[in-house]
């Protein structure tokens, strides 16, 4: 008596569910082959795995350091190295100039781990990144994807970029090769979409780990646009590139919806990437009574397919897409919203919530509304209208008005053997 | 509560349902204590209690426990639809907190038994389809395996390590940080 075998599977899954953190989890996973079984079942993957995963929020935390004056030699006194020029006085020619340096703040990523998490915060830091701790490096995330973290590297006095791939439990990462011409990225956020890090095959069977993973970045300039992905364990970026027929240079990343990534340049004009094949499409927005798309984000329709989601004033508007020989964007419906209809007392904005993966809740949008001192987060369905508040943690957060980045603890390998395979 | 007939002032007028334990032993409820079972609730709306419910899955000393459950949780549940009529929404508000604190600490002290009992208790509350206490029971063992080592859950719950040296090396050094 008080054998584990007592209790049928769908019991002891019932108990195992019961297990808030993967560390718990992985624990109990190593116990013995029916409970490992029971925790790597794609029922139980798929009933348990959002919530508990999330470990905590990396976001990007700008330190203010001494204004320091830089100096730098003018070409033609390249022979004096920039050390010794108070040795040489009485140089006649300029040998350069001053200058306040850029140096002022510097860039770290924070992490704050989940209430539920179970795990030492310690053990997240990122120390283990080459030269992580050289204050002339700012180290930015410009992305997050299950366990992995994109970073990018700028060293203040050379301007020199890297990205970084890294899994921070496992304290592993990988450097990924330079773009021709370099990255361009900035650590304070930049009009150029960042990097994104993706699954590593289009049909979003495998798990991203070390191993498997995509990053794609889009490169614009005044008259085209370059996809650039790389997949973990090549050694050289993929690129196909389209023209711009338009002219803002701002592409704000929207989202990933149906297969395809979208862009939007903050007026009319969506752009999209076919996920398999690369290949860009270019779309346009309706124009409606004088009012411009300024701020828009994705959904998915319980058809499975993108809409574009645009924030008016108290209202929303929904954009399907229509497929013909001329892409463009119908009005689908616009939602008013009231605050009886999400039983406030008084609503004078709200916020979109933005993802900037897949949205996972079909039929439905998610706005933010705030209030002093809380966020209140709501779904709002796109069919019925009605509105359900959200409780629990967001999956993006802000933490003073930065974005928050989600870290998942790394689910092993060796117990996706009998897992994830129809994960989508 | 042990034997039949032996209901209170409230049991003579509610319809009574009598429960036959795998021992034999009858046990006999009122309508609103059996039906958090949703296996006895579809008997009685089927008509098939008359002379009864065999419960052959069930001994009586599981099954008196679990009626010690349900009896706490229908009078909870009857507290909160009666009181509402009577008192202000404050009042109300205090009373409700009451009870779901009293209830808290009724669940707690209830499962304060042995691993067998508990595991007996769960398989009732799966048979007779009792979703608060198939949850209840679920998630204390579950906490009772938090913050546990592999080797420890082990000796708790009589497991066999089946896993070949090979497969556990495996799991561990993909997740050393689990396991420190």
């Amino acid at each position: 008596m008080g054998s584990h075998e007592a209790l049928p599977d769908a019991i002891l899954e019932l108990v195992l569910l019961g297990l808030d953190s993967a560390p718990c989890l992985l624990r109990a996973a190593a116990t013995c082959k029916r409970w490992r079984r029971i925790i790597t079942s794609d029922a139980f993957c798929s009933l348990h795995k959002t919530p508990p995963l999330v470990a905590g929020f990396y976001s990007n935390s700008y330190h203010k350091i001494f204004v320091r004056p830089r100096f730098k030699p003018s070409p033609s006194a390249a022979a004096i190295d920039a050390g010794s020029f108070f040795l040489h006085k009485r140089l006649p020619s300029v040998a350069g100039f001053f200058s306040n340096s850029n140096q002022t703040i510097f860039v770290r990523p924070r992490f704050e781990p989940s209430p539920s998490a179970a795990i030492d915060a310690g053990r997240f830091s990122l120390d283990f990144l080459p030269g992580y701790d050289a204050t002339t490096n700012n180290w930015t995330i410009k992305d997050s994807r299950s366990s992995l973290l994109l970073l990018y590297r700028e060293d203040s006095q050379t301007g020199h970029q890297d990205l970084f791939v890294c899994e921070p439990l496992t304290r592993r990462h990988v450097l990924i090769p330079p773009l021709n011409p370099p990255f361009r990225l900035s650590r304070f956020g930049s009009p150029a979409p960042p990097p994104v890090l993706l699954d590593a095959s289009a049909d979003g069977g495998a798990i991203v780990g070390m191993s498997s993973f995509r990053v794609l970045h889009l490169v614009a300039t005044t008259d085209r646009i370059r996809a650039c992905t790389f997949t973990s364990g090549s050694t050289s970026w993929r690129e196909t590139c389209v023209n711009r027929r338009y002219g803002p240079l701002v592409l704000h990343f929207v989202g990933f919806a149906g297969g395809r990534w979208y862009w939007h340049d903050g007026e009319k004009n969506v752009l999209a990437l076919d996920e398999s094949d690369l290949e860009f499409s270019t779309s346009v927005l309706p124009r409606g009574d004088g009012d411009g798309i300024s701020l828009v984000t994705l959904a998915v329709g319980r058809d499975g397919e993108a809409r574009i989601v645009s924030k008016g004033y108290n209202n929303l508007k929904i954009f399907a897409r229509v497929d013909g020989g001329e892409d463009y964007w119908v009005l689908e419906k616009t939602m008013q919203l009231s605050a009886a209809m999400l039983g406030l007392p008084r609503l004078d904005d709200f916020y979109l919530n933005f993802s900037r993966h897949q949205p996972v809740d079909a039929g439905a949008v998610q706005i933010r509304v705030l209030e002093p001192g809380r966020a209140l987060r709501f779904r709002l369905d796109m069919d019925t209208m009605e509105a359900e508040r959200l409780l629990g943690p967001d999956v993006i957060i802000y933490l003073d008005s930065r974005t928050a980045y989600p870290s998942e603890f790394p689910w092993p390998l060796s117990l996706h053997a009998c897992c994830g395979d129809d994960n989508t | 509560m042990a034997s039949a007939g032996s209901g209170d002032e409230k049991a003579a007028a509610a319809a009574m349902i009598t429960l036959i334990s795998s021992d034999n032993e009858k046990f006999e409820v009122t309508e609103a204590t059996a039906t958090l079972s949703q296996t006895i609730r579809h008997m009685i709306e089927d008509g098939c209690t008359d002379g009864g419910v065999p419960l052959p899955n069930v001994t009586s000393k599981i099954l008196a426990r679990v009626i010690e459950y349900c009896k706490k949780h229908a009078t909870a549940a009857a507290g909160e639809e009666g009181s509402s009529s009577s008192f202000s929404d404050a009042a109300f508000l205090e009373v409700d907190r009451a009870f779901l604190e009293e209830l808290e600490e009724f669940d707690d002290a209830f499962l304060e038994v042995d691993r067998a009992t508990l595991f007996d208790l769960i398989l009732a509350a799966n048979y007779l389809d009792i979703k608060g206490l198939l949850n209840l029971t679920c998630q204390k063992v579950a906490d009772s395996v938090k913050g546990k080592t592999p080797e420890q859950i082990r000796e708790m719950y009589n497991i066999v390590n089946d896993l070949t040296p090979e497969e556990e090396a495996e799991i561990r050094r993909e997740t050393q940080w689990a396991f420190e």
